[in-house]
């Protein structure tokens, strides 16, 4: 075959136009995947939310649990105390009201306020409960729960988010190729001849970009499409 | 004739340069589009995010102020009986009644043990920001409910933040559409310079224009 033969017009028209036919579906397979990222961005997102909802629920069952308790731990150490100062008064009617209350009241109020009120470790030294101790501990309780980590799934949005922005860039390029190859396609000459060379260049620099921008983001993510 | 081909060529070069320019400024703007959408987008997600926070916080809130009052107005109950029965007794005592006396004083004495403990469990009570200086003084309750609501007022400023950036980036979203669109138009004058003769240099200006146009939009937009 000769220089002009592989050159002749026709046969670089069926060339160009098979050209475009690449870069027209590799470009479509760089939106669709431009688009999936993003939709990976919104998904991991929408998870983080779900999982604020359910660890926020949670919270406020555990926050309303521990004040309930702190509230017969309370009940139990007042009326404790009250006992003691019954049993210590010189009234005979006191001290007998004492012995009743320690047998038939304390004990429930006790069971109540267990753990909060009956435990050391839940005494602060200013005499307080420790209810940031007790909170940890009821939380501890449901590991599922306590698993849910929103900003997890808001940091990995952010890196799809990142990467759909690259992506979008890559598939701009691959766009502008097209453009390119699409005056190729029409003009002849030079003009064929310089735009091809554009064309097939923005489309190599393109798909690389496109490639590297996916590689180094799935590194990122350990794998992770 | 032959002065016409070549000045005909150059202005079809010249439209190409300017359907390449459109392009490019097409695409950067696409770019900038995509940029502030996904900042719209973690935007909103963070006002929703916060907003969840504030209503959590304020569930917590809820149950410590119900917890810690209640145990103030028992304890500050206590106290108060403690000292009417005390001041009873005395009365008693200066009528002559001196067991009926000694009775109610045991019980002061009783009340006296119940505030006593609820002071020694209660925040209110204990903790130095709200603790009264004088002995049998009230908490600073004013301080409490300040402190109180320093946190849920924290978040709603964050959250305040978060949705003002979301208006923001949106609203820059929405633009950089509005001028994608007068590119096209763009695209569409300078495809027709490129087809015809006759009024071409016209539409070849038209499209310069809406370009330039579209390029200060953009940049009034990027800085605002």
């Amino acid at each position: 075959m000769t220089e002009k033969q592989r050159f002749d017009p026709a046969r670089m028209d069926l060339v160009i136009a098979l050209l475009i036919a690449l870069v027209s579906l590799t470009t479509a397979l760089a939106a669709w995947r431009t688009n999936v990222v993003g939709s990976s961005a919104s998904d991991a997102n929408r998870q983080g939310l779900i999982d604020s909802l359910k660890k926020g629920a949670g919270q406020n069952e555990d926050w309303r649990r521990v004040y309930e308790e702190a509230g017969y731990a309370s009940s139990f150490a007042i009326e404790s105390a009250a006992a003691d100062a019954m049993e210590a008064s010189k009234d005979e009617a006191l001290k007998a009201a004492s012995k009743n209350l320690r047998q038939y009241l304390l004990p429930s109020l006790q069971l109540l306020s267990e753990p909060l009120g009956t435990q050391e470790k839940y005494l602060k030294s200013d005499g307080t409960f420790d209810i940031e101790k007790r909170i940890a501990d009821i939380a501890a309780e449901s590991p599922d729960l306590l698993a849910l980590d929103p900003a997890a799934s808001f940091a990995l949005a952010d890196k799809y988010s990142s990467e759909q922005r690259w992506l979008t860039m890559g598939t701009v390029l691959l766009v502008i190729s097209l453009l390119w190859l699409g005056l190729a396609e029409i003009l002849s000459g030079r003009g064929r001849s310089v735009n091809l060379t554009l064309g097939i260049a923005v489309y190599v620099v393109g798909l690389l970009f496109f490639l590297i921008v996916e590689a180094v983001f799935i590194f990122g993510r350990g794998g992770v499409l | 004739m032959n002065e016409t081909t070549p000045n005909t060529d150059r202005f079809r070069t010249l439209i190409l340069v300017l359907i390449f320019v459109n392009m490019l400024f097409a695409v950067a703007l696409f770019g900038l589009q995509v940029g502030a959408n996904v900042r719209a987008n973690n935007a909103n997600r963070d006002s929703q995010y916060y907003a969840l926070q504030v209503s959590n916080e304020l569930v917590r809130l809820g149950q410590q102020s119900a917890y810690e009052l209640e145990l103030f107005a028992t304890t500050a109950k206590d106290a108060q009986q403690s000292t009417v029965m005390e001041l009873t007794a005395l009365e008693l005592e200066k009528n002559g009644d001196k067991n009926s006396a000694a009775r109610l004083r045991s019980q002061s004495e009783v009340a006296q043990a119940r505030s006593e403990k609820g002071a020694s469990l209660s925040l209110l009570y204990s903790d130095p920001r709200y603790a009264s200086s004088e002995p049998d003084g009230l908490p600073n309750l004013e301080a409490y409910l300040v402190d109180q609501s320093k946190s849920p007022n924290d978040l709603i400023a964050k959250q305040n933040a978060a949705m003002d950036d979301y208006h923001k980036w949106n609203s820059k979203a929405d633009t950089y559409v509005a001028i994608l669109t007068v590119l096209v138009i763009a695209f569409f004058l300078l495809g027709l310079a490129q087809s015809t003769v006759r009024i071409r240099l016209f539409f070849a200006i038209s499209a310069i224009v809406i370009m330039l146009i579209g390029a200060a939009w953009t940049g009034y937009i990027v800085i605002a």
